[in-house]
């Protein structure tokens, strides 16, 4: 099938039903109109041509616009399935190839994961990285408890029931850069980068 | 959302599990209180475990995997792993993950031979 022609009417098409101003609409939206769609053709079946047709689509439309930054709000665990989806797209939308980009949305998922456990609701926010040195910046931030002994929980002399010391030094271990900051009954705000090697 | 549930299916003394969605910890925690319950049904001898469709694996995952072979062992049934894909493998080492409770096998024809040596013995 041309790609050249049917991404544009089948948006158009799509656009005129569900009445929105064309000339009103961002990439963000469509963007979120084309994961939907694309989780709704998931939803009837699993297949690879879906699949593909989507990822035609969104690269015509990613390569007309610069890539942006992401804000997922952690509320509850579908959430943390969409974070680290999230940040797969965004990862190999930068360049990364497939092993970094499992490894990036395992890292979102362990940020996640931790926020919804231990503090019931808090942010990510995945930043690409412009300029010399190309890549991603994930931020997950929560007014929870904090982590009482981060030293044991980082060095390994420390697991919760839950295993939060293995997330957390796996974290650190799949990142390049790693700063952690956390208060007692303030909150915890954890900042990595990858870099495209 | 509706209650999604994993299938197991049976084989003759073997349970086979496909993990085919992507796992959050509603769907695991089912997981697991199904495998045992129906370990416990049919006596199974093994257990395998096929992660081929998982396409990413935290340390939540991994060690919930991990569990249900420790559950299973504790049964008396042993459990294969199969299908962990390279880019899962690679994160799961470098985060210093292990899942030393069960098997593991590249596909399922491995995994029966494995079965069929450890219940031979």
């Amino acid at each position: 099938m041309g790609n050249d022609i049917l991404p544009k009417s089948i948006i158009n098409n799509q656009i005129e039903k569900l009445f929105i101003d064309k000339e009103g609409l961002t990439f963000n939206i469509l963007k979120q109109l084309l994961i939907s769609l694309e989780e709704a053709a998931e939803s009837f079946k699993s297949s690879a041509e879906i699949k593909s047709e989507f990822r035609n689509i969104y690269s015509m439309l990613k390569s007309q616009t610069p890539l942006q930054e992401e804000l997922i709000q952690v509320e509850s665990e579908y959430d943390i399935v969409a974070a680290r989806n999230a940040g797969a797209r965004m990862a190999r939308d930068i360049g990364f190839g497939n092993t970094d980009a499992v490894k990036i949305a395992t890292i979102i998922s362990e940020l996640a994961r931790n926020i919804f456990l231990y503090s019931g609701s808090g942010k990510i926010t995945i930043t690409p990285i412009t300029g010399l040195r190309k890549g991603l910046k994930v931020m997950a931030c929560d007014e929870g408890p904090g982590i009482k002994d981060l030293d044991s929980v980082m060095n390994g002399t420390y697991n919760s029931e839950r295993g939060m010391g293995m997330g957390l030094r796996g974290v650190k271990n799949l990142s390049d850069t790693f700063e952690i900051e956390t208060k007692e009954e303030e909150g915890t705000t954890i900042c990595i980068r990858k870099f495209l090697r | 959302m509706p209650t999604e549930r994993i299938p197991i299916i049976k084989m003759d003394d073997l349970l086979l599990v496909s993990i085919q969605v992507a796992l959050h910890d509603n769907l695991v925690v089912q997981l697991q209180d199904d495998i045992s319950n129906t370990i416990r049904k049919n006596n199974s001898k093994g257990l395998v475990i096929d992660v081929s469709g998982v396409e990413i694996m935290d340390s939540f995952i991994a060690r919930s995997i991990n569990d249900m072979a420790k559950q299973a062992k504790l049964m008396g049934t042993e459990t294969v792993i199969v299908g962990i894909r390279p880019e899962i493998a690679i994160t799961l080492v470098e985060m210093g993950l292990e899942m030393d409770a069960a098997y593991t096998a590249l596909n399922l024809e491995n995994a029966m031979k494995v079965i069929n040596d450890f219940t031979r013995k």
